[in-house]
């Protein structure tokens, strides 16, 4: 089935151009975006560095030991406001024919060197990404300047050790479109983790998607850790889509930041797939953050598991939309959804909107939702015990993150339980 | 197990038989100012309450009908008729109630009712009450039972202190439109300290074609009183569409307590958009017990406002959606005062295509200290044709909560089916056991007759259901 190639990058940003031309900005009459309004939202103040993109790569060694001084990776790239300064393995994770592709000057090259399976894989990719943009914001994102990588994993290839992408973005005012494109060819095997910082100072958009497709049989574990400064504003647009017996597990965690609006989606395509979706998120000062899963059954037999567990604080405004969506195809589905909420200050908001839509009888399918302050006999507790009532806090605060990023296994728990102890020291000190 | 198509035909409808047009008035089809004004005059009203009528209407005309729930997009608001006067005068003897009217009344069973249980009865035929009636011994303690037109006339300081202010006309496109066209419905006053024992009873029917009803419910309970009040809806089947909006206002003072529980069973032509809505002051509570069974379109989510401290709130919520219909019901709490409860369960059951929607809000305003709120939703799809949908919102803007929810949708267990069956029943004994077993915890909250009633409509709607 291989012809030219129709659809690459350049074509996705063309396409996607028409797209947002013919598209207006999502409005609060749409119920995905009811509760985060962006009628006043200063779009166009937010650019694109010119400077950036006629920037040279610098590829150094980098390890990402840095980062995660205990692990060792497959392959790792690092990229800063839009540019790869940095990485490391591309050529011995070459030899098991799999390939990290990474954007350096034109966006429009990336997947270039894919051999010709993962060239139409890739492809095919690209066409499915297109046909789902139903929101401006998204098509928004394919049009800017993207910068990012593909990972592709041939068939039956199994990565022992992880994959790190660490996308560090800064820059005033600046836009910017990191984005991650992973491919998992039939009974491949990897855990990608993909790193988003911004600047604490810079008033930034950053416009984010990881889009994987995961064939028959594979296995992939996404880790994302978005650790955003203050003023940062993120779009986050998330999808994979699960083949026949695949297995697809997310960790995501969403920290900091002023707005942020995400939606990760599994797509369970094929029987027998399964999909995992967990995540925490945390909101302090006046943040808004709103944070989206969907599992969709399109096919028989197949399994998806929600689990998000969120913490509110000062005058931050926290909103958690769950969707199960089991189709008229997906019979013996078995579906559960559990989203968490605690509520530090009087003065922080906590919307849970856990919603099923189902299309046929033979299912499981059930979700539950508890939103609350905390457990005031385990603070009472430790306090007797000599904390103080910060440390009390803090500690039962990590212990209830800490249940949903061990299932990000050692590294979500290493860099999530990181960022989110040193957000709690900040609020109390 | 093979599960065939269920095959519920409109024909199981026991109430689909209808009587001819003997209106003495009716307005032209169609709504426009000189409609308002018509239904105005003609009930002979006080100014303000043409006032009302009219500004409402202003109101309907700017608000666009809702963009969510179910599907809306076949009512047409100059195709219907808005107001239809029966017959004869509002009488308190069922005997001087005309013969044709009596005879659907008596078909429905409610002066049998009437003697056996209730402890006041109104009877609402097309747009006006053609029977109201009270036990004379809640008259004498105070209890006002009639309706609204006449509550209007002989009580205006209470129906101008209350009525519009729980559900303003401003709120939605239906609400608007009932407050411009609203006819009938029931006024109660139940004065502080007296206990209404025995529930009181509406009947709302419509017989006429391409008709919308739009009845007006204000119930006031004063301090520490009790009443429980029940409303039954039943139509003719005909071949264009009918709407039924009302809007139930209800107002419990500090430490009343208010039940409202509704069994509705229209035709399966009729879009059913209602606005119900209660306000609890301190330590009052209000129960909804919203029963679904009949209707083309049903968007209702009972809702209480828990403005006193210690207020609690309870909705319990069943809805059958079968072939053709959607059933778009819920319930919606919210949390204004400290150390206040709610409960909300929801029961659905859908088969043959049709579509159960849960929809129901929890919310807990800011400052608002010691909340504990909880809402379980269960949903039985009886076919792969059918659908089940939840959409709980939880909004919750105080640090000092317990808010949890829960959801589960499933089908009729195997296991059960097969215990059952072993037993000795049908497959469809089997099947209607088991839904009646799931919705057991509700029925148990109607009074029996009610409770009997309800179960025979599920009995009926899954007859045939299993092959």
């Amino acid at each position: 089935m291989s012809g030219p190639i129709q659809t690459n990058v350049e074509t996705l940003r063309v396409r996607a151009g028409e797209l947002f031309d013919a598209m207006e900005w999502p409005t609060p009459s749409e119920e995905e975006w009811r509760r985060t309004d962006l009628g006043r939202f200063p779009f166009d103040d937010y650019q694109v560095d010119d400077e950036r993109s006629a920037s040279t790569t610098i590829l150094e060694d980098w390890s990402g030991r840095d980062l995660f001084p205990e692990s060792e990776f497959a392959a790792a790239a690092r990229f800063e406001a839009g540019v790869c300064v940095g990485a490391s393995g591309l050529d011995s994770l070459g030899e098991s024919g799999a390939i990290l592709a990474l954007s350096n000057e034109d966006v429009r090259d990336l997947g270039d060197e894919l051999p010709g399976p993962g060239a139409n894989a890739f492809e095919k990719m690209l066409e499915t990404t297109l046909g789902r943009i139903d929101n401006r914001v998204e098509a928004w994102h394919y049009r800017g300047e993207l910068h990012g990588a593909v990972l592709y994993v041939p068939a039956g290839v199994e990565i022992a050790t992880p994959v790190l992408l660490d996308f560090s973005e800064k820059g005033q005012m600046a836009l910017t479109a990191p984005h991650v494109f992973v491919i998992l060819e039939s009974g491949a095997s990897v855990q990608l983790i993909v790193s988003l910082t911004t600047s604490e100072s810079d008033r930034l958009l950053c416009n984010s998607g990881i889009h994987a497709s995961v064939a028959e049989g594979a296995r992939l574990e996404l880790l994302v850790i978005d650790d955003l400064g203050s003023e940062t504003t993120h779009f986050a647009h998330r999808r994979a889509t699960v083949d026949r017996d695949a297995r697809f597990t997310q960790f995501e965690a969403h920290l900091g930041g002023s707005l942020v609006k995400s939606r990760s989606e599994a797509e369970l395509a094929g029987a027998g797939s399964e999909a995992y979706l967990n995540g925490v998120f945390f909101g302090d000062n006046g943040a808004h953050l709103d944070i989206r899963s969907v599992q969709t059954h399109l096919a028989p037999h197949t399994t998806s598991r929600s689990l998000y567990k969120g913490v509110v604080a000062g005058s931050a405004r926290t909103i958690y939309q769950g969707l199960i969506e089991i189709d008229e195809e997906a019979t013996q589905a078995d579906a559960y959804l559990t989203n968490n909420n605690l509520v530090l200050d009087d003065g922080a908001r906590s919307d849970s909107i856990p919603s099923l839509k189902i299309r046929t009888n033979e299912v499981k399918c059930s979700h539950g939702s508890t939103t609350g302050r905390i457990d005031q006999a385990a603070l009472f507790y430790l306090m007797s015990r000599g904390f103080t009532r910060d440390a009390a806090q803090s500690t039962i605060i990590e212990g209830y993150f800490e249940d949903v990023a061990k299932r990000g296994g050692p590294l979500a728990i290493a860099s999530v339980m990181g960022a989110i102890t040193r957000r709690l020291a900040g609020r109390a000190a | 197990m093979s599960t065939q198509t269920p095959s519920i035909e409109i024909e199981d409808y026991k109430h689909g038989f209808s009587d001819p047009d003997r209106s003495v008035f009716k307005t032209r089809k169609g709504l426009d100012e000189d409609v308002v004004r018509a239904i105005s005059d003609l009930k002979g009203e006080p100014e303000w309450m043409k006032t009302f009528r009219l500004r409402a209407l202003k109101t309907f005309y700017k608000k666009s009908m809702p963009n969510w729930g179910a599907d809306l997009s076949n009512v047409n608001f100059d195709d219907i008729y808005y107001y239809a006067k029966p017959e004869g005068e509002q009488q308190r003897n069922w005997d001087d109630v005309p013969d044709d009217i009596k005879k659907t009344f008596d078909r429905i069973g409610v002066p049998e009712a009437e003697r056996k249980f209730l402890a006041g009865v109104g009877a609402q035929y097309d747009s006006e009450v053609v029977y109201h009636n009270i036990r004379a011994d809640l008259e004498q303690q105070g209890v006002i039972f009639c309706d609204p037109e006449t509550a209007v006339r002989e009580h205006p300081d209470l129906v101008r202190e209350y009525f519009g202010t729980v559900i303003p006309f401003g709120d939605n496109k239906l609400a608007a439109l009932n407050s411009a066209v609203w006819s009938g419905g029931s006024f109660v006053y139940v004065p502080k300290g007296v206990e209404v024992d025995i529930p009181l009873q509406a009947y709302f029917r419509i017989n006429l074609e391409s008709f919308g009803q739009f009845e007006r419910t204000l119930i006031i309970a004063d301090e520490g009183s009790f009443v429980h009040y029940i409303e039954g809806c039943t139509a003719p089947v005909y071949a264009t569409d009918s709407l039924h909006s009302a809007v139930v206002e209800i107002i419990a003072k500090p430490g009343a307590r208010v039940r409202y529980s509704t069994i509705q069973n229209w035709s399966g032509d009729i879009y059913n958009l209602v606005t119900k809505r209660a306000i609890a002051y301190e330590d009052a509570t209000v129960e909804w017990v919203d029963g679904n069974i009949g209707s083309k379109r049903t968007m209702k989510y009972p809702s209480i406002y828990l403005m006193g401290e210690g207020a609690h709130g309870e909705v319990l919520s069943i809805a059958f959606s079968g072939k053709g219909q959607e059933q778009d019901t819920g319930g919606k709490v919210v949390h204004l005062a400290d150390n206040t409860t709610s409960v909300i369960t929801s029961k659905s059951i859908s088969k043959g295509g049709g579509i159960a929607s849960y929809r129901g809000l929890v919310k807990v305003e800011k400052g608002v200290r010691n909340v504990k709120s909880r809402v379980v939703c269960d949903a039985l799809i009886l076919d792969d044709q059918s659908q089940s949908n939840t959409y709980p919102y939880m909004e919750i803007d105080s640090d000092d909560v317990s808010v949890e929810h829960e959801a589960r949708v499933s089908q009729i267990s195997e296991d059960q089916l097969f215990y059952l069956m072993s037993r000795g029943m049908s497959e469809e004994e089997a099947s209607a056991m088991i839904v009646n077993g799931f919705l057991d915890p509700l029925v148990k909250q109607l009074p029996m007759e009610y409770a009997v009633e309800l179960n025979r409509l599920i009995e009926l709607e899954m007859e045939g259901s299993v092959g």
